[in-house]
């Protein structure tokens, strides 16, 4: 018996590394703008889209849009996927991706049209 | 519904005690009184009436009868009231039983209706309009309501979330028949009572989450199925637990061990229920799901009553942890007990970390910024996993019957493996590289051909195995789908012009023919003529925008072939054409009249003095052979926007420049003096093809029915469980 005992502990331990450092790993902050364009890494940021300044580019497919954080800082952000539905009508929008020194590189958008039963994908 | 409120507590205490004919009857009239409810609610609903603040929300006039009773379960308030009616149904099947097991039971199962109750209490789906906002109509009613998000204007839609209600609502059961056996310290027959429940609860919720998937893929247009968010996993999560659940009963009836982890599942399938309902309801992930709702005042109940029943679980767990416990523990390494011990291990393990990443802005609030995890944690976990699940899954029939020693075990799964390396290699020529994803397909291969061989070889006829064969191919068929489908998709986006030459991709020749409809009707369809090589046909995916919310949905087109999906989904469509005018992005080019005009790039021209600047676009004119270059600018001084004409080549007419949009590339033009055109319509649309991808809904098709196959064999049989 504790032979198995002291088996399964190992693989518990071995496994809860290796989950743990996944879970470390993919872990996307919620940050400032300052924050993302400093760190580089993939984080998330959320701001309100200034939809006087959004644009599809029809050539490369993308999708480039402005967003402003609460101090009023503004960040330029763009987005090659499946642009969700209801984006010319959110008001906000939580970009999760890397700010690659230019402008932030989203690679999913979550947008958000407050009190309402939504589900999208995006 | 105070009225109910008091008889769902009188039931609770008198539960208890020998007023065992009085709570039952409280029960009844407390059953009717849901029932009845929840008629009224929908003849609300039925009837029109918008001064009812949810039917105002979620319904319109316009909406065909299906979809409008569909809005009972469409926003939370009234999925709330649906959970509460399903569980007061399943009740009438326990309270009629008269064992004293059987009243702490209902005891506690009058606990988790009362925090149904509070919560319908705290907010009534009957809720009124307050009094300032009715003003703004004449006769202070409002005409219509605000209608049903359009996403849910879907069959699926409307049949996902009961089904899915009906599975959490079942584990109910099991988590009383749990408590009852701790608080009692009584545990003979709590498998043989609880494990139907159990089982049943896992069709549901499993063909529940099942349809939510499928929607996903057809509907929404992202070519995808399971994107691990907040809302999916905190339905996977439970049902992971209670599939773990239904394997250690079988392990708890044989041997008699696993009952403590056992009790533990019933009582945590249902406890991460509730937990779920609170990470996706309350508000808390909001900033981290596209499916979060906003806090209605209710998370405060929630949260209080999963703290006391979580308390009470765990000083049960607790304080019974010795006595509960059968003293007899699993020897061969070889049994099939020790399989479905260590299956039981692995799926509590991925449901844990799925847990783990799903409250991770939770938990990361506390030690510093609030973080969400991203989808490659949860591929990058599953993954493994499923390989260890697959691979007891394929095992685990051959040990079925007796302990084998080594030798038989491997003539019996020789040709299962065999086969399983040959769909490994067929899977390397068709192109899939990764090494965890052979890894994968040659164990799913192995679950696959392993059952179908024991199915086939019992001596007494497929019958008594077939439900849980079926259910495990059908898991290693899904496996296949998933994995196949991840590794060989293609996608490309492409831009068509309507009317013009036929484009290739991927093994397809795609024509556009235009938008059939207005794009503010959602019976439009984008129409594409489609040659595969063999066939041609039609394909109509959509693109429209939704009058009840002013968004913009698409809908893909997917054909379906034995090997693959073709998936087209719109992404952007945009009139380029129309009489007299076109829009041009940089390097493209369209006609009009018999000229060919391309648009090559902008002419930044020079700032004066004045501040005025021109800018111009440069075209390049072209009729059969003949090519000129024609640049019309447009002038921007004080007194605002000037075109200046340009003669167009070829002795035309003229060409102004109306418009432009130097960061998104485009010129507006506008042509005088040439034959006008009809509409010319741009569309990009991402194409796909998915190979496999119909394994995962034949995979799941297959599991559902050896569920249902399976839970009538273990009826049939009278037997508890085997």
């Amino acid at each position: 018996m504790k032979v198995k005992i002291i088996i399964a502990i190992v693989i518990v331990v071995v496994v809860g590394i290796w989950a743990f450092n996944s879970f470390t790993d993919s872990l996307t902050a919620y940050v400032s703008f300052d924050e993302a364009q400093q760190c580089g890494a993939r984080v998330q940021v959320m701001g309100e889209i200034d939809h006087q300044n959004v644009h599809y580019d029809i050539e490369k497919q993308v999708l480039h849009f402005t967003i402003s954080d609460e101090q009023g800082n503004r960040m330029n952000a763009l987005y090659a996927g499946t642009v969700p539905g209801n984006f010319q009508q959110a008001s906000h929008v939580v970009c999760l991706g890397k700010y690659d020194g230019t402008v932030f590189q989203a690679d999913q958008l979550l947008v958000k049209c407050p009190s309402k039963y939504q589900g999208e994908e995006g | 519904m105070a009225v109910v409120a008091l008889i769902g507590y009188a039931l609770a205490i008198s539960g208890r005690n020998q007023l065992h004919n009085l709570a039952k009857r409280a029960y009844y009239l407390f059953t009717l009184a849901i029932v009845l409810a929840s008629a009224y609610f929908l003849l609300q609903i039925l009837s029109h009436n918008f001064t009812v603040s949810y039917v105002f929300e979620y319904s319109s006039t316009d909406l065909p009868l299906g979809f409008l009773v569909s809005t009972f379960w469409a926003g939370q308030v009234g999925s709330f009231l649906l959970w509460l009616l399903f569980i007061a149904i399943i009740g009438l099947f326990l309270v009629h039983r008269k064992s004293e097991n059987d009243i702490a039971v209902m005891f506690f199962y009058m606990l988790v209706v009362a925090f149904f109750l509070t919560l319908m209490v705290a907010r009534s789906p009957f809720l009124l309009i307050p009094e300032h906002f009715l003003t703004q109509f004449p006769g202070g009613i409002p005409p219509d309501g605000r209608g049903l998000n359009p996403l849910l204007q879907n069959f699926w839609m409307v049949i996902h979330p009961p089904i899915v209600f009906l599975g959490f609502a079942l584990l109910t059961v099991p988590f009383c028949y749990a408590l009852a056996a701790l608080t009692r310290n009584n545990y003979q027959d709590w498998v043989r009572n609880a494990s139907p429940w159990a089982m049943i609860s896992l069709l549901f919720l499993g063909a529940g989450i099942f349809l939510g998937a499928y929607w996903s893929y057809e509907t929404l247009g992202w070519g995808g199925y399971w994107a691990w968010d907040p809302v999916e996993n905190a339905s996977l999560i439970p049902w992971l637990l209670n599939l773990a659940l239904i394997h250690g009963f079988l392990v708890e009836h044989r041997k008699g061990v696993l009952r403590r982890s056992n009790l533990a599942l019933a009582l945590f399938s249902f406890l991460l229920v509730i937990y779920g309902t609170f990470l996706t309801r309350s508000g808390v992930l909001a900033d981290f799901s596209v499916h979060s709702f906003t806090d209605l005042g209710t998370s405060g109940y929630l949260v209080f009553f999963m703290l006391l029943f979580v308390v009470l679980s765990l000083i049960l767990l607790i304080v019974r942890l010795r006595s509960a416990a059968t003293g007899r523990s699993v020897e061969n390494l070889l049994s099939t007990d020790f399989a479905l011990a260590i299956g039981v291990f692995f799926l509590v393990l991925l449901a844990l970390l799925t847990l783990a990443g799903t409250s991770a802005p939770l938990i990361t609030r506390i030690f510093s910024e609030p973080a969400n995890v991203s989808r490659h944690f949860y591929n990058t976990i599953a993954l493994p996993i499923a390989i260890v699940i697959a691979f007891l899954v394929g095992l685990s029939p051959f040990l079925m019957t007796k302990e084998k020693s080594l030798s038989s075990l491997t003539k019996h799964i020789a040709i299962p493996v065999i086969l399983s390396i040959i769909s490994l290699v067929f899977a390397r020529l068709a192109g899939v590289n990764q090494l965890q994803y052979l890894i994968m397909v040659f164990f799913a291969a192995f679950a696959v051909f392993g059952n179908i061989f024991f199915l086939f070889r019992q001596p007494r006829g497929i019958g008594s195995r077939l439900g849980s064969s079926l259910t495990h191919i059908g898991v290693g068929v899904m496996l296949v789908g998933i994995i196949v489908s991840a590794a060989l998709s293609q996608s490309e986006k492409v831009n068509l012009f309507s009317g013009y030459e036929p484009l290739t991709t991927l093994g397809y020749q795609i024509s556009y023919k235009g938008l059939e409809g207005d794009i503010n009707n959602r019976d439009n369809a984008l129409i594409l003529e489609i040659d595969d090589g063999s066939n041609r046909f039609m394909a109509d995916p959509k693109y429209f925008i939704a009058s009840e919310n002013e968004g913009l949905m698409r809908k893909p087109f997917i054909k379906k072939y034995l090997s693959h999906d073709l998936y087209l989904s719109p992404q952007n469509q945009q009139t380029v054409g129309d009489g007299d005018k076109l829009i041009l992005y940089k390097g493209q080019q369209l006609g009009i009249g018999d000229l060919g005009v391309r648009f090559v790039d902008f002419d930044l021209g020079s700032h004066d003095d004045g501040g005025a600047m021109k800018v111009g676009a440069v075209l390049a004119i072209s009729r059969d052979t003949l090519t000129e270059i024609v640049t019309p600018y447009l002038n921007f001084d004080g007194s605002g926007k000037r075109s200046l004409k340009a003669d167009l080549p070829f002795g035309e007419g003229t060409v102004i420049l109306r418009d432009i949009q130097a960061d998104a590339g485009m010129v507006s033009l506008q042509f005088s003096g040439v034959s006008g055109i009809d509409i010319i319509d741009l569309l990009v649309l991402e194409i796909s093809t998915k190979p496999l991808i119909n394994f995962i809904w034949l995979g799941l098709i297959m599991i559902c029915v050896g569920t249902i196959i399976s839970y009538f064999h273990r009826r049939r049989l009278q037997r508890p469980i085997n």
